[in-house]
C-alpha cells in the first residue's frame, strides 16, 4: 500500500510533536495516578490493575530504550550517582509515604504505618537506585559510542 | 525572537502575499506568518527555498545580526 504523504508542513509537524509529547506525559502520569488510586481503593487485588501495569511498562520500556539508544539522559539532570541517589530517595520516600498512609487508613496502626514507611522507602530507594544506575551506565556507554562514531 | 523584517520586505518587493509565498514554497500561510513574526525558526531546507523564490541570499534573509541572534 502506498504511504500517504503528510498534510503538514515543518512548523505544523513540530507543533503536532509538541502536542503529542504533552499528551503522552499526561497519559503517563494519569496512568501512574490511576494505578496508585486504584491500589489504595482496592488493596490486594493487583490483577485488576494488570492492564494499566502492562501499558505503563510498555510506555516506560519504549521511552527508556529510546533514550539509551540515542545516548540521551535528561534535559537537566546528569547521570551521576549523587543525582541518581537523590532522585531514588525522593521516589522511595514518596512511595513509602503513600504506602504508609494507605496502611494507616486500612488498619489504623501508627507503628505499622511507620514500619511500612521505612521498609518501603528503603526497598524502593534501593531498587530505584540500582535500576537508574544501570540505565545511567548504559546511556553513558552508548553516548560515548555515538560520540566516537565516524 | 526578533521579527524577520527582511523576509517581509523581500516578499512585498516581489509583490507576493503570505499565501502566495506559502503556496510556492509548499508550506501553510501560518508558517510564513510565524517566520515573519519571529515566532518560528525554519529549517535550512525551507530557508533555502525562500531565498530561491525571493531571489535573496541566506545572509540577506536570515543573516547574522544582533537581532537575529536573539532567542
Amino acid at each position: 500500500m502506498k504511504k500517504t504523504e503528510s498534510q503538514l508542513d515543518e512548523m505544523q509537524e513540530q507543533k503536532l510533536l509538541k502536542t503529542e509529547h504533552t499528551s503522552f506525559w499526561l497519559a503517563f502520569w494519569g496512568l501512574v495516578a490511576a494505578i496508585l488510586v486504584q491500589s489504595a481503593l482496592y488493596p490486594g487485588d493487583l490483577r485488576a490493575l494488570a492492564g494499566e501495569f502492562v501499558v505503563l511498562f510498555l510506555c516506560s520500556g519504549y521511552l527508556l530504550l529510546g533514550c539509551i539508544k540515542n545516548g540521551i539522559w535528561d534535559r537537566k539532570l546528569k547521570p551521576n550517582w549523587q543525582t541518581n541517589l537523590k532522585m531514588s530517595l525522593l521516589a522511595g520516600c514518596l512511595f513509602g509515604l503513600f504506602q504508609a498512609v494507605r496502611v494507616y487508613l486500612q488498619f489504623h496502626l501508627l507503628l505499622g504505618a511507620a514500619v511500612v514507611l521505612v521498609l518501603t522507602a528503603l526497598f524502593t530507594t534501593g531498587l530505584c537506585f540500582a535500576a537508574v544506575q544501570i540505565a545511567a551506565v548504559l546511556t553513558k556507554k552508548r553516548k560515548q559510542h555515538l560520540e566516537n562514531e565516524e | 525572537m526578533a521579527k524577520n523584517l527582511a523576509l517581509k520586505l523581500a516578499r512585498v518587493q516581489k509583490d507576493l502575499t503570505q499565501k502566495d509565498l506559502a503556496e510556492i514554497v509548499g508550506v501553510s500561510r501560518q508558517t510564513i506568518n510565524a517566520i515573519e513574526k519571529g515566532e518560528y525558526n525554519p529549517t535550512i531546507k525551507l530557508c533555502r527555498k525562500l531565498c530561491r523564490v525571493l531571489g535573496k541570499s541566506l545572509d540577506e534573509l536570515f543573516g547574522e545580526d544582533d537581532e537575529n541572534e536573539e532567542d
